[in-house]
């Protein structure tokens, strides 16, 4: 069915913000596994009377995602109220952007199999969580800790054409709210989420489908991609029975990814937007904006780039390396002040022995990770041998020895004394007569020198050193 | 000798302060008062006794020795029943709160509290502020205390019947459109709407969130300005809160008139007004002739557009005010088991009919394909309104005007037609949409005892001259009376 | 107001869904006529020329901001005091939303 037909996703996603209090009152915003109802205030429950006053860091956030996102800025800029009644939304309404939002006409790249890929970003604005709903035995219990938590919504164009594209997308905007430090976005509690409008068109098509179909409510990017996959089924087996899928609301059923069709009230939606009176209008300054600009770090892209130009990291190296805010932190730390050949050295093993150990090892509270660039400087230096080293590492990072002892300990130190060399060879030399007679006349057989002189030296030498060297003494 | 409870807040002050009475005999006397007056006139819906009278003897015993009190140490107040109040039932009058007990208390009640006032009662209002007459209050009218067959006004209605009657020296009241000004003109009390912004709304119950007030309703504007300067002021809680420095309005009320300008609204004086009521009014600006003042006409072209202006923002706000009252935290419930048919069944049991309406018609006005044609269009008409009234004051120091078109209607005249209760608002609701400040005072008597009530409009922030040509006519009324 | 804009009983009952009202035919019936009297007069809000304006805001504040400071909630009991017997280990109750 791929072949005739081709998906056009729009992705709206949001993502709580790390602050410490909520975005309209002062209650604790980090509510995560407290008991029900105690991070709350007259505000946030909804009560008469209470009035929203804004969280500046909060707004600081959302410009910074903005601006991150590449995203123009509305120098003035306002909330509104989207009305509408469910039971964990306690005002009736909640406090969101409408027309001017903080930012618009962005875009992110994110990187396929065909390349670089640029993903339109419609608007991003700031609102409001909701309280949160358990379902329980035919019963539903309402806990309002999570009412007022800031929320960015980060909407897309309907840029998107396959499931991975979408895949790539969502992580991309997970690592980048990590690293401006706006969100953990923490799927497992609930700190970003999703929102999909997907339809199906024929491909070659340029025109964007008749209907849509949007899921609310997706928790993560594995049940994500199975919506996608669920819709994809049923929406193309709508269409080859020549018939067009309704434009609607559907609802998640479980996990699985099934949709469901749902009351058709909700698809009756009027949200009556209007500006919220509560709230002064906000007027950002140019100044304003550049010195949030001046906070936004190296991003995942640049990042990855720069690693890539820079040092000749190899491309999957620095994808897992760039993955996370703690991992290239770290990388970052230990490459600090050298070169650029080490930086490409340290990060194969970075990635490789030392993710491994990270893994699967107990780390000791002793070990140094930048012993690790020590330990490979040593490889390129010839110093120790590359088998070598990675025993070293396990043995440091399991009992936090330091290595330099670890080599001194062992007698893992390479002999690179050209003196102590030419005497081993000169020995090998001479006892072993008939096979420099044979060596001279066959190239191939000098190999047995070789060897000779490697076990002699107990392996700790270069090997194309001392197979220079003997290739040398053939030619006298 | 005036009984306690007739005194105003000043000559209470005095009075405490010498220690020829105390707080004890002023709360008490109040008390006695309501349970005098209340089977009448039904000016309350909740009559706090014990602590009150707990309170008084507090403040006694610290007057004894010597301790520090606050400003209006002792003074019993009541507070209009839209006011959060912690341990208290606050209703606003509608059903749909019946029984609710806030958490916690309202920015003004908080300010109060801390210059020691004394919260006596809960007033009865219309439902979350929606009438003119408080008869649309789930609790039953209020009579006017000047005339028990006729209405107090409202929405304040249960606030301007008990500072008229003596239930406590002043009340708290409310102001959307007119809900302080209208019953402060059929009681003939005092009542200041201030500017947007000048005193936190933290803990009011919302009916337009744009136009609401918190506003003092006196026996005389010494009092009233001497309530503002305590309420008044920059609050966290409210974010539409001004920063604007707060005057002690109540220092500064005699100041010379000499060469002030006075405008004098044409078309507020046209058809429809009652002939008691123009001739108080031009009674009114014959006395500021006398002192010294130059009177103006003044034209507001666009007050017809006015009223339908007010009241599709009002009414658009109030229908989303109102979406919280769902029955699913507080207030009302309705007995149906699936939440949809809960909300729908307890907004529909607990609104009453004038509730229903504007919440309705605010739905509307707000709804996709309405939206332009009501909600936008009026803010688009609010807009001409604050340029005609901005160039007004150009022109003039204040704006006089009748408060209320009309006499107050007896109970029950206007109840079957929103519409005409709607358009005797039409002076007071033009105000709120702008923001600027209007004190209503009694201008004189009709020959029937009652009341009628002028408008002072100033411009923003300019309470104080409002208090200062407002106080020079009480004080003129008054020479002549004696 | 022209006879075909006024408001039917349906167009009431419209209304008061989107308003998540209860509304039964008989006060349908009164409120069609109470809601066409009211927009009918409002309705001459379209006589007046408005090209050109804007209203923004009622206060000239702009940018009014709270430090990121918490401070402490409502206790648990205060939160569902008016739900007492509608709690449950300070979680409200309603039937299932599902």
């Amino acid at each position: 069915m791929s072949d005739s037909y081709e998906i056009v996703i729009g992705l709206e996603v949001h993502v709580q913000s790390r602050t410490k209090s909520k975005m309209f009152c002062s209650c604790d915003a980090n509510y995560f596994n407290t008991p029900p109802n105690t991070h709350v205030c007259p505000v946030c429950f909804g009560l008469p009377g209470a009035l929203p006053v804004p969280n500046k860091r909060a707004v600081e956030l959302c410009i910074k995602t903005a601006l991150a996102l590449n995203c123009s800025i509305n120098q003035e800029t306002k909330f509104d109220r989207k009305n509408y009644f469910y039971p964990d939304l306690p005002k009736g309404f909640q406090i969101s952007q409408y027309d001017q939002p903080i930012g618009y006409s962005g875009y992110t790249n994110i990187e396929t199999k065909e390349g670089v890929k640029r993903i339109g970003v419609t608007r991003v604005h700031q609102e409001e969580d909701t309280g949160k709903s358990i379902h329980n035995n035919g019963e539903t219990l309402l806990d309002f800790n999570k009412s007022g938590v800031p929320l960015i919504e980060i909407v897309s164009e309907p840029d998107f054409r396959s499931k991975e594209e979408v895949t790539a997308y969502c992580k991309r905007l997970r690592q980048i709210v990590r690293y401006l430090g706006v969100s953990n976005a923490d799927m497992e509690r609930g700190e970003m989420r999703f929102e999909l409008n997907m339809s199906l068109r024929k491909k070659g098509d340029q025109e964007l489908p008749k209907y849509k179909v949007e899921v609310k409510n997706i928790a993560s990017i594995s049940v994500l991609e199975k919506v996608i996959e669920h819709e994809l089924k049923r929406q193309y087996e709508i269409l080859e029975n020549g018939q067009t899928p309704k434009q609607e609301t559907r609802g998640l059923i479980d996990m699985t990814g099934e949709t469901v069709s749902q009351r058709s009230k909700e698809n009756e939606a009027d949200y009556r937007y209007f500006p919220e009176p509560d709230i002064p209008l906000i007027k950002l300054s140019q100044e304003m904006i550049d010195e949030i600009k001046n906070t936004i770090p190296e991003l995942p892209q640049e990042k990855k780039d720069r690693y890539i130009k820079e040092y000749g990291i190899e491309k999957d190296t620095a994808e897992a390396i760039i993955n996370d805010v703690d991992t290239f932190l770290e990388f970052e730390s230990i490459t600090a002040n050298v070169n650029s050949q080490l930086v490409s050295e340290v990060s194969k093993w970075f990635v490789g022995d030392y993710f491994s150990l990270v893994n699967s090892n107990k780390r000791s509270k002793e070990f140094k990770s930048e012993w690790l660039t020590e330990l490979v400087d040593m490889v390129i230096q010839k110093k120790i041998t590359r088998s070598n080293a990675k025993e070293i590492l396990e043995e440091s990072f399991d009992t936090g020895e330091y290595i330099g002892n670890i080599i001194k300990t062992k007698g893992l130190e390479m002999v690179s004394d050209t003196s102590v060399l030419e005497t081993v060879v000169n020995r090998i030399f001479t006892s072993n007569l008939k096979a420099v007679e044979d060596a001279r006349r066959n190239p191939n057989a000098a190999m047995f020198l070789v060897g000779q002189a490697m076990r002699e030296l107990k392996g700790q030498a270069d090997a194309q050193t001392v197979k220079n060297m003997i290739f040398d003494k053939l030619k006298q | 000798m005036k009984r306690l409870y007739e005194l105003t807040v000043k000559e209470a002050l005095e009075l405490l302060e010498s220690k020829e009475i105390t707080a004890r005999e002023l709360v008490q006397s109040c008390l006695d008062r309501i349970e005098e007056m209340e089977p009448t006139i039904h000016a309350f819906l909740l009559i706090i006794k014990e602590e009150a009278l707990k309170a008084a003897d507090q403040i006694d015993m610290k007057r004894t020795k010597g301790e520090p009190l606050g400003k209006l140490a002792g003074i019993p107040y009541s507070l209009k029943d839209v006011y959060s109040t912690k341990g208290y039932t606050t209703t606003a009058g509608s059903k749909m709160l019946e029984g609710y007990i806030a958490p916690y208390n309202a920015t003004v009640v908080e300010k109060l509290a801390k210059e020691d006032a004394i919260l006596i009662g809960k007033t009865n209002c219309d439902p979350f502020g929606f009438g003119s007459s408080t008869e649309n209050s789930a609790y039953g009218v209020t009579r006017n205390p000047l005339d028990t067959d006729r209405v107090p006004g409202g929405s304040s209605g249960g606030s301007g019947a008990a500072v008229a009657y003596g239930g406590g020296l002043f009340s708290i009241g409310e102001d959307t459109g007119g809900s302080i000004r209208c019953p402060a003109a059929f009681c003939g009390i005092v009542g200041l709407k201030p500017t947007y912004g000048r005193v936190s709304r933290y803990g009011s119950i919302a009916y337009a969130s744009s136009y609401d007030t918190v506003g003092p309703m006196t026996k005389d504007i010494y009092d009233n300005a001497l309530i503002l300067s305590v309420i008044a002021g920059k609050d966290t809680r409210d974010a539409t809160t001004s920063a604007e420095k707060v005057k002690p309005y109540h220092q500064a009320l005699d100041l010379s008139l000499k060469g002030r300008k006075v405008g004098v609204v044409k078309e507020y004086l046209g058809d429809g007004v009652d002939e008691e009521v123009k001739k108080a009014i031009n009674q009114a600006i014959e006395v500021y002739k006398s002192l010294g003042c130059e009177i103006v006409e003044v034209s507001l072209p666009y007050t017809e557009y006015a009223i339908a202006a007010y009241y599709v923002i009002g009414i658009s706000e109030a229908s989303s005010n109102l979406a919280r009252m769902d029955g699913i935290r507080f207030g009302h419930e309705a007995n149906v088991d699936d939440w949809k048919d809960k909300i729908i069944k307890t907004r529909g049991e607990g609104f009453g009919p004038e509730e229903k309406r504007r919440v309705m018609v605010g739905t509307y006005a707000l709804s996709t394909g309405y939206a332009d044609k009501y909600y936008h269009k009026a803010q688009q008409v609010r807009a001409i309104l604050k340029d005609d009234i901005l160039k007004a004051f150009k022109k003039v120091d204040i704006l006089l005007t009748p408060t209320m078109p009309v006499l107050p209607p007896k109970i029950g005249e206007n109840t079957d037609d929103p519409l005409k209760m709607w358009l005797m608002d039409a002076f007071t609701v033009t105000i709120n949409p702008v923001g600027v400040p209007a004190l209503a005072l009694p201008a004189g008597n009709t020959k029937d005892g009652l009341s009628v009530g002028m408008q002072l409009i100033g411009p923003h922030f300019k309470e104080d001259t409002l208090y200062n040509f407002a106080y020079l006519y009480e004080k003129s009324i008054k020479d002549t009376l004696n | 107001m022209n006879p075909k804009d006024k408001i039917t009983i349906e167009e009431v009952k419209k209304i008061a869904q989107l308003a998540h009202i209860n509304v039964d035919d008989m006060e349908a019936e009164k409120y069609a006529k109470q809601i066409g009297d009211i927009l009918a007069y409002v309705e001459k809000l379209k006589e007046v020329d408005t090209e050109g304006y804007e209203f923004k805001s009622q206060t000239d504040l702009i940018n009014v901001f709270r430090e990121d400071i918490p401070e402490p909630s409502l206790e648990q009991k205060e939160v569902v005091k008016n739900r007492q017997k509608k709690s449950k280990g300070g979680s409200l109750v309603i039937k299932s939303v599902l």
